[in-house]
């Protein structure tokens, strides 16, 4: 229990908050209470519907467009209930367990739209919760591409010198140097078109991911470069260690902080660079629900007079860059601290 | 909103300084999120009501500039060659035919020609031109300019001219020859209804184009880089300057001859405008919001845009013109075409009449007009949209949303249900690619909205969204797709239809390239067209047409979806505006009047 604590007092309130979206996103198909690709033709940009308190139980009213033109809707005067831990709509857990329980949900002419809906009356709350699950899973696959590669050619670049050395840190300046968004769309028009929308956005981390690599590489470079004068790996060096058991024992405890941090950085990179590419169409594509996706919905002026709650998502994008922000902050605050206290 | 204190006084818990990153956090957030809100809800914008536009009355209403906006820059000022509708929009001010099509009922009426005779064999038609036609620079426009026109351009094979095709017969052009200034006679090899509308063909100089055309230089000539002066026309407007990516300026054409029947209400030559200013604005959202701002005189609307601007009709001082459903026809189609590279198991199912009419039941078009055109628009029936009242057929029927009906034709072509996936007789799970292109929204929303009606049948619908050129090749180059969801501009006279419907046809999308009709009904089409050519007869013509409808309904090659309204928002100070049922607003661009002006706030 105490360590739990600790924890959580080690990642502070951003950290803290970062650990709740992250499960909500995860467990999606049970919180939502719609599929993500759930449409309501007769509820094109809802507003949002909240449970209301009527006779003792929470119900929710029925709505109805009552003008198509100007998209009014009015209340029907009739309501469903609310109903936690229900049986709904039809889902598979992470696409394997089959389920239909939810943690609410209400019956067919009513709807729970928490946020309202889109164009096609999705609910937006339970697309968001996928969405974010996407921003979630891509920015951990593509910041795990590049570190590994990161920290393997920055940890043999500073550790062998010389031609290696220059080798490889001449090749990963030219990596920084290619424009990004360009080599993006490049890759996306080669990408067949025949593959699903998930696929085509786990090609395009890859590829931001084969990017961002060189910049970090730098980094632990120079990082290894600075520890491998010091008296304790000299030692290590003098005791006859092989150099694995250097760089694992040694060069990479050492490093371990400034890696947490620099992971959390570059987290909202990879968030930001997938909401860009669906923004621009290059990204996951209809009806699969990407933060980008739903914001570049939004964008239209007749979106932003008639549903400008789908601007939530640029919202979400900001929270989840923030967040991250504030925990790498956090992280680097706790080592600046142990690193006072501790040895040299 | 942000709370009782400002952020930067609170006081953070380790006791650290006022500007701490930790208390900096809670505070940046919210006015992140309140800055995103104020910047986006368009709501605030509403409250103040002191941006209200006055219109004061001009002394005359002869004058004036009209400013309307271009979606991109023209291609070319050579009416010959102009293929795509921004360079073919401007031409339509300076250039003119034989004859026009009237916006209210279709009837072909004189232009250039003050009157025509058919005669019997319905073969040959004398038009006369209108006495005193000049073009821009002052030379007289005779019957020389209009054989010309048609021997030396629009049938010369070494011109590209997208309009050759509509302009033959049979494969055989017309016969143009002049038998004094004022007199041209045209033959066709065999009758040819649609002849008088087609003549409504620019007509161009043959004094200034002739030396181009013998030097070989004819497809290069009035490029966009032409100076204004150079390009002599004979329309209401003349070019008078071009900047690229900025705006496209036309002035009064001094020696216009109006059309007879065309006369407007106030004193003084037509037309009344001095100046019409095209702006060229690549972006929908900017043109309408230039408009809004009273700087341009009419947009063009689209259904999705009408709650934006109908509650600003009489602060921004415009009106708001719905014409009801437009020529626009927006379709899906199946690839049955034997030849294609994809499965032949899939190829099979679209041949089959049952598979097509299943999901021309499965789709609810009812909820496609509310959801992609907010109730403004309509669906369509078949290929010939109900505004076109003189060629509508009203007793095709009209498939509406049944899903019973969906399912009970799947079954009896041989379809079963496994849980919620549908598989063919011979197990192939049905599983379709459906190509639209992700230049329109208005089409990806319906490519999603087909996906999830065609759900409920236990089809599995994949959309592939694809940019135009690279979509315009799957489909007619390689062949490679499998349903395709696009538009047509429809024609006025069904004639135009025969590059789809013909099994010859250019855009014969569902089989291109058959050397005979493949099936029983293709035949009977290919010989409708046939016959509706050369058909003068209106009343026979018209049952022509109506079978070829019903056939087209019974067999659906395209399942018709709908069809937004056609909607322009006017300036109040313009006159000279009324709806029309097949031509927009203008019903013609010379009687156009600036009679106010708009005072900005």
């Amino acid at each position: 229990m105490k360590g739990w604590r600790g924890f959580f007092r080690r990642v502070g309130r951003a950290g803290t908050l970062l650990i709740f979206l992250g499960a909500a996103s995860l467990f999606a198909e049970f919180l939502a209470p719609y599929r993500y690709d759930s449409v309501r033709f007769d509820l094109p940009y809802a507003p949002a519907v909240w449970p209301r308190w009527t006779e003792g139980h929470l119900a929710v009213p029925v709505l109805r467009l009552a003008d198509p033109v100007s998209r009014r809707y009015e209340f029907t005067g009739e309501s469903v209930p609310l109903r936690f831990f229900c049986r709904g709509e039809r889902v598979r857990m992470w696409g394997i367990l089959p389920t239909s329980r939810h943690l609410f949900c209400a019956a067919a002419p009513g709807r729970v739209l928490l946020l309202g809906a889109d164009l096609f009356g999705r609910d937006l709350f339970s697309r968001l919760l996928y969405g974010m699950r996407i921003s979630f899973l891509l920015s951990l696959v593509g910041v795990s591409l590049s570190f590994s590669i990161g920290i393997l050619v920055g940890l043999v670049a500073g550790y062998a010198g010389g031609w290696t050395d220059r080798i490889l840190m001449r090749s990963s300046e030219i990596v920084m140097a290619v424009p990004s968004l360009y080599l993006l769309m490049g890759l996306r028009s080669i990408v067949p078109y025949g593959l699903s929308g998930l696929s085509v956005a786990l090609v395009i981390t890859a590829s931001l991911a084969l990017v961002g690599w060189a910049s970090l590489a730098r980094v632990v470079r120079g990082l290894v470069r600075s520890l491998v004068s010091r008296d304790f790996v000299l030692a290590a060096i003098a005791t006859g260690a092989s150099p694995a058991r250097i760089i694992f024992r040694h060069l990479l405890p050492n490093m371990r902080y400034y890696l947490l941090v620099a992971v959390t950085l570059s987290i909202p990179a990879f968030i930001v660079g997938e909401a860009g590419l669906s923004f621009l169409g290059l990204g996951l594509s209809e009806p699969r629900p990407s933060l980008g996706n739903i914001l570049a919905e939004g964008q239209s002026l007749e979106t932003m007079e008639s549903a400008p709650w789908l601007l939530a998502a640029g919202g979400m994008i900001v929270l989840l860059v923030v967040l991250f922000n504030r925990l790498g902050d956090v992280l680097r605050e706790a080592q600046e601290e142990s690193g006072s206290g501790g040895s040299s | 909103m942000i709370g009782g204190r400002p952020f930067f006084f609170r006081q953070s818990r380790e006791g650290g300084t006022c500007l701490e990153r930790k208390s900096l956090c809670g505070g940046t957030l919210a006015l992140l999120t309140a800055t995103l809100l104020l910047t986006f809800l368009p709501g605030c914008a509403k409250k103040d009501t002191g941006q209200a536009f006055r219109v004061v009355p001009r002394p005359s209403p002869v004058g004036g500039t009209m400013v309307l906006d271009l979606l991109s820059d023209p291609k070319t000022f050579n009416p010959a060659l102009a293929s795509e509708t921004t360079s073919t929009q401007i031409l339509g001010y300076l250039f003119r035919g034989l004859t026009r099509v009237s916006p209210y009922d279709g009837q072909v009426k004189p232009d250039l020609a003050s009157r025509w005779a058919i005669d019997r064999t319905g073969r040959r038609v004398v038009f006369t031109l209108r006495r005193h036609l000049r073009w821009s620079d002052g030379a007289p426009l005779t019957s020389a300019d209009v054989v010309f026109t048609f021997n030396r351009i629009y049938y010369n094979p070494s011109i590209a001219s997208p309009v050759r095709d509509v302009l033959t017969v049979g494969g055989k052009p017309f016969l143009v020859t002049a038998v004094d200034s004022r007199t041209v006679v045209f033959e066709t090899a065999r009758p040819f209804a649609p002849l008088l509308e087609e003549l409504g063909v620019e007509i161009l100089p043959e004094h200034i184009l002739a030396p181009e055309v013998a030097a070989g230089r004819f497809n290069t000539a009035w490029s966009v880089r032409t100076p204004p002066a150079k390009i002599v026309g004979d329309g209401p407007f003349l070019l008078a300057r071009y900047r690229p990516g900025q705006e496209v300026v036309l002035r009064k054409n001094p020696l216009y001859t109006p059309p007879r029947g065309i006369s407007g209400p106030y004193p003084g030559p037509l037309p009344y405008l001095d100046t019409v200013r095209l702006r060229i604005v690549p972006n929908q959202n900017s043109t309408l919001l230039r408009f809004l701002g009273g700087r341009s005189d009419l947009v063009g609307v689209s259904p999705a845009q009408v709650p934006v601007l109908s509650g600003k009709t009489r602060e921004k001082a415009f009106r708001l013109l719905v014409r009801g459903p437009s020529q626009t026809e927006t379709f899906l189609t199946f690839n049955e075409n034997p030849r294609a590279p994809i499965p032949a198991y899939k190829i099979a199912w679209f041949r089959d009449r049952a598979f097509r009419q299943a999901i021309a039941w499965a789709l609810d078009r009812k909820a496609m007009v509310n959801v992609v055109y907010n109730g403004l628009g309509a669906p369509i029936p078949g290929p010939v949209s109900p505004a076109n009242k003189a060629f509508f057929d009203p007793g095709v029927f009209l498939y509406h949303h049944d899903l019973a009906r969906a399912r009970a034709l799947l079954r009896s072509a041989g379809f079963h249900r496994k849980g919620s996936r549908l598989f063919d007789s011979s197990g192939h799970r049905v599983v379709v690619v459906l190509m639209t292109n992700t230049e329109s929204p208005e089409r990806l929303s319906l490519a999603q909205m087909v996906r999830a009606m065609l759900a409920p049948l236990g089809i599995r619908v994949r959309v592939v969204p694809l940019q135009f050129n690279m979509l315009s090749t799957l489909v007619l180059a390689s062949h490679q797709w499998e349903m395709l969801l696009f538009g047509l501009t429809g024609t006025l006279d069904p004639h135009g239809n025969a590059t789809v419907w013909r099994s010859t046809g250019f855009l014969h999308l569902w089989d291109p390239g058959e050397k005979t009709p493949s099936t029983p009904w293709q035949a009977e089409v290919d010989h409708l067209f046939d016959r509706g050519e050369t058909e003068m007869d209106p009343v026979r013509r018209k049952a022509i047409y109506d079978r070829w409808q019903e056939i087209a309904t019974r067999e659906v090659p395209m399942v018709d979806l709908v069809s937004p309204d056609a909607i322009t928002a006017v300036r109040k100070t313009l006159s000279g505006i009324a709806p029309t049922p097949l031509g927009g607003v203008v019903p013609h661009v010379s009687l156009v009047a600036q009679t106010g002006r708009l005072l900005l706030p």
